[in-house]
């Protein structure tokens, strides 16, 4: 079997498992739902008052959080479990993905799937969709493309700063609190542009955590306010770029972790 | 087919930190605290064996198993498994190899058993009359149709066991490794799960090790036992040298015919008194039955008798102890 069929066939049993528990399912899209609309109108009440958040209008602030999101919702579908990497160690259930003639990887990225991506996409979606005729855009395909390209962009960044960040755990044990210190900075992205905050935080989330390549940077190619970051222009368009660049970065960390695992022993 | 040769696996466990940054300052400082789990084992395994792999927890057994499936990589050492070097041939050792551990399922928890079968089909590329031949065999022996349409977690654990047991085998392996297959079974999925194993063993000539806790499997299975402890081979042989060896200590049972006092025999020990009924444990090379049963019938009239050898159980735990002959036969 290569590769991507096993992931296909792994990805259609977890999906058969997770349809076991039907009454979850509603509950849980709900709940997500719900969650995301209050926290954005929060956001909107803070723009309204402010009126002006450097320069952001309240629809584009919507149009961040829904390119953030739509990037997320892929993330948190198929990858979510990668932040439980951890337990997969510690419980040794690793050790059958080793276990077998196929990539440990695609084994354990295939062994699950978490449908409430399903409601971050709704959210996503529907938030796109108001942004782009509040705002009165008017895209070419060229624009379009760019946002396919950035939304999966900002899928692989996610996925390999979790898979990295998780991958701690194959030296320490433990990865939980790495991850949620991480997850705590992407969420910031996702709700303030990034330009409100301070030169800190901009490098930090432009280069050592770059979630700002999930959805501030492409929102300016696609929001048409390049000019906004000067010379620094180029980051409008390099999401692309940086998700290849954290690919290979995670597939040698993997790599590492995999030794590691093996000589240390689970 | 497997050979082991001075194999060793350290450990090093990580001492873990607390606090908001622990993890981190872990990985970059971390202090370990070393632990050698196999200590300089060296064997040698015959196509067709059937061996009893046993020891305490702890003893490194696990640790062992994982290194012939290239899950773990040995610290020094060598070892061959058909021909492969397991962990430098992860995948192609896989197509050889099953593997079953008891504490942990390997099938998909919410789907049905027969979803899972299907998928390592695929995985190892099981050509489709192999995969039915096995499935009928499987029903046969295991009676996998009464459960393979339902989902693992329904499942009782005898069921799971045998479910976890058929994918050990659909892809046809030369060996089998079985790490506590029998845990928390009941007595007659255990049979079912014994008579299994000896047929997978001699009519498709698949190499096992057995790895239990239960003597009883031993006994009824084996042909050859490893018994290990602290990373090492402490005996290595068949069931009854292990006896002539360990098992020296015999017990006289002896039913008088009235109440007697107690006393000791020569050459023997009284372990055990209950109503007219004396337990006299002796070492069989110091005396022998007759000559205890000449001595006490003189001094007391005797109802009944009975000699009882030694239980493999009580060897072995004989053998765990690190004690001789000698000490065996106190």
């Amino acid at each position: 079997m290569n590769p991507i069929s096993l992931y296909l066939r792994l990805v259609r049993i977890a999906i058969k498992a997770r349809m076991q528990y039907r009454a979850d399912f509603v509950t849980g899209i709900l709940g997500v739902i719900v969650m995301n609309v209050v926290n954005i109108s929060l956001i909107g009440i803070l723009v309204s008052r402010f009126a002006d958040l450097n320069g952001w209008t309240i629809w584009e602030v919507v149009f961040l959080y829904s390119l953030w999101i739509l990037g997320h919702s892929l993330f948190s579908l198929f990858m979510w479990h990668i932040r439980t990497l951890e337990d997969y160690l510690v419980q040794g259930t690793f050790d059958q993905f080793l276990l077998r003639p196929a990539s440990a990887f695609v084994l354990f990225i295939g062994r699950e799937v978490q449908y409430l991506g399903i409601a971050d996409f709704a959210i996503g979606v529907s938030g796109m969709v108001l942004a782009y005729s509040n705002l009165r855009l008017t895209w070419g395909p060229v624009e379009w493309g760019f946002l396919v390209l950035a939304i999966l962009a900002g899928t692989l960044i996610e996925m390999t700063l979790t898979l990295m960040i998780s991958s701690i755990a194959f030296w320490t044990g433990r990865s939980r609190r790495a991850n949620s210190l991480v997850m705590q900075v992407n969420v910031m992205v996702q709700y303030y542009p990034v330009d409100i905050f301070g030169a800190f935080f901009r490098v930090l989330v432009t280069s050592v955590i770059p979630v700002a390549f999930m959805n501030y940077y492409p929102a300016l190619m696609l929001l048409g306010k390049v000019e906004h970051i000067g010379a620094w222009w180029p980051l409008a368009y390099a999401s692309p770029v940086v998700a290849l660049m954290m690919v290979g970065l995670a597939a040698g960390v993997w790599q590492l972790a995999l030794r590691q695992y093996s000589s240390a022993g689970g | 087919m497997i050979h082991v040769e001075h194999l060793t696996k350290d450990y090093r466990r990580v001492k873990r930190r607390e606090g908001l940054f622990g993890n981190l300052r872990t990985l970059f400082s971390a202090e370990y605290e070393p632990l050698r789990a196999v200590n300089d084992l060296s064997f040698d395994i015959a196509e067709g064996e059937l061996v009893g792999y046993i020891g305490p927890n702890g003893a490194g057994k696990s640790t062992s198993i994982k290194m012939l499936c290239g899950i773990l990589v040995p610290s020094s050492g060598r070892i061959e498994v058909n021909g492969l070097v397991p962990h430098k041939n992860r995948m192609a050792n896989a197509l050889q190899i099953g593997a079953v551990f008891g504490q942990k399922t390997q099938l998909w928890w919410d789907v049905p058993v027969i979803e899972s079968l299907r998928l390592f089909r695929d995985i190892y590329k099981v050509p489709e009359p192999v995969y039915r031949q096995n499935l009928e065999m499987f029903n046969d022996l295991l009676g996998l149709h009464e459960f393979r349409d339902a989902p693992v977690r329904q499942l009782s654990l005898g069921q799971r066991m045998r479910a976890d047991m058929a994918a050990a085998l659909i892809h046809n392996p030369h060996l089998l490794f079985l790490d506590e297959p029998m845990i928390g079974v009941d007595v007659v999925v255990k049979e079912r799960l014994r008579t299994f194993i000896q047929q997978v063993n001699r009519e498709r000539k698949v190499t096992v090790i057995l790895t239990t806790h239960d003597m009883v499997d031993i006994e009824k299975v084996c042909s050859r036992i490893m018994i290990i402890d602290h990373g090492q081979i402490v005996y290595d042989g068949d069931l009854e040298r292990i006896r002539e060896r360990y098992g020296t200590t015999r017990t006289l049972v002896i039913e008088f015919e009235e109440s007697v006092p107690d006393f000791d025999a020569p050459h023997a020990r009284l372990v055990k008194s209950e109503g007219r009924r004396k337990w006299f444990a002796f070492n069989r090379l110091e005396t022998s039955p007759s000559a205890l049963i000449a001595h006490i019938s003189a001094r007391y009239p005797v109802a009944d008798l009975a000699v009882e050898e030694p239980d493999i159980e009580e060897i072995v735990r004989t053998v765990y102890r690190g004690g001789g002959p000698q000490e065996a036969a106190r």
